[in-house]
């Protein structure tokens, strides 16, 4: 079977025009995961926050797959800007 | 042996190393088979024993290794007069794969006539093993690319590697040249999925830096992507006198 990966992310989306042949759902699941993942490093160094990988196979969409960055704050962002302050 | 076949070696040897004219005359004597292949065909494979050293004369060749789940990593890239299985002549079982990018000429030299070659001229033997010293250099290169850069970085970097290595032979128009890989073999090469390689390419498209385009490679911005690629060509060693 072959799946088609598309990514959408805070600055940049790309249709996947090669595919890849993988066995099952569960393996181009595992797949899209391995891509969100990777692409996220770029996305959130980049301070974006979401990527969104969409698989489909020959004829229709499948599934997404969605990876979220979530920050919760211990501290005021006032006490932030003063710790970092040099 | 015409002097055509054998000029790409020597352009880089003349260029990196301290070969003599009397060393280029053996160099050319070398009795050396050619044969053409189209792209993504196999020249030696993991487990051979070639016979032979393989010569780059035309084309580009990759050298690259499948790993368990059947993906395939690139190893390295090779250009015209370069000796992708030299280490065949010292390491007799292949560890890994050796095939064609794009339509190749390939020059076969026995490693008999490699051995003899390297035990009468000693300068030629330090230029080789020279050569080896930088394979395993670049090879450390690649695993900073791998392991520590964001996947634009990774793909400037070997965009500029091969830039830097081509300009070397002469075979770079400008800042544009031919280096007919897809983005499924840059994907290889760097570690990604294609689709995230073709963000990257957007993204360097993007902001005016690099465009790929059916083959040919163009740098718009050699400073811009020097820096976001990390980028310090000190570990290919181009000059013999540093």
């Amino acid at each position: 079977m072959r799946f088609y990966f598309d990514i959408a992310d805070d600055f940049y989306s790309a249709l996947d025009h090669e595919g890849k042949d993988l066995g099952a759902v569960e393996a181009a699941r595992l797949h899209a995961t391995d891509i969100a993942t990777s692409v996220a490093r770029d996305v959130v160094t980049a301070n974006g926050s979401q990527v969104v990988v969409t698989v489909r196979d020959e004829t229709e969409s499948l599934f997404d797959v969605t990876l979220t960055v979530k920050w919760t704050l211990h501290r005021t962002q006032v006490e932030f800007l003063e710790r970092d302050r040099p | 042996m015409s002097r055509q076949i054998i000029e790409p070696l020597l352009k880089r040897l003349r260029a990196t190393t301290d070969i003599s004219p009397g060393d280029e005359q053996f160099i050319s004597d070398l009795p050396i088979t050619t044969k053409r292949l189209d792209g993504g065909e196999i020249i030696l494979s993991y487990g051979d024993r070639p016979s032979a050293c393989c010569l780059v004369i035309d084309g580009f060749v990759i050298r690259s290794k499948i790993v368990a789940d059947g993906q395939r990593q690139i190893l390295a890239f090779h250009q015209p007069g370069d000796i992708p299985d030299l280490q065949s002549l010292f390491l007799h079982v292949l560890d890994h794969d050796v095939s064609t990018l794009n339509e190749c000429l390939l020059g076969f030299i026995p490693h008999t006539a490699m051995r003899e070659l390297v035990t009468s001229r000693p300068m030629i033997a330090h230029a080789l093993w020279r050569d080896t010293l930088v394979d395993a250099s670049i090879f450390r290169e690649w695993i900073c690319n791998i392991g520590q850069r964001s996947a634009l970085s990774r793909l400037g970097h070997v965009v500029l590697e091969i830039y830097k290595r081509l300009k070397l032979i002469g075979r770079v128009d400008g800042t544009s040249f031919y280096f007919p890989a897809t983005q499924v073999v840059f994907a290889e090469s760097i570690g990604t999925s294609v689709v995230h390689m073709n963000r990257v390419v957007q993204e360097l498209r993007g902001l005016g830096i690099l465009e790929l385009n059916r083959g040919w490679i163009t740098i718009l911005d050699e400073a811009k992507l020097t820096a976001v690629s990390d980028f310090d060509e000190l570990y290919l060693h181009l000059d013999p006198s540093l």
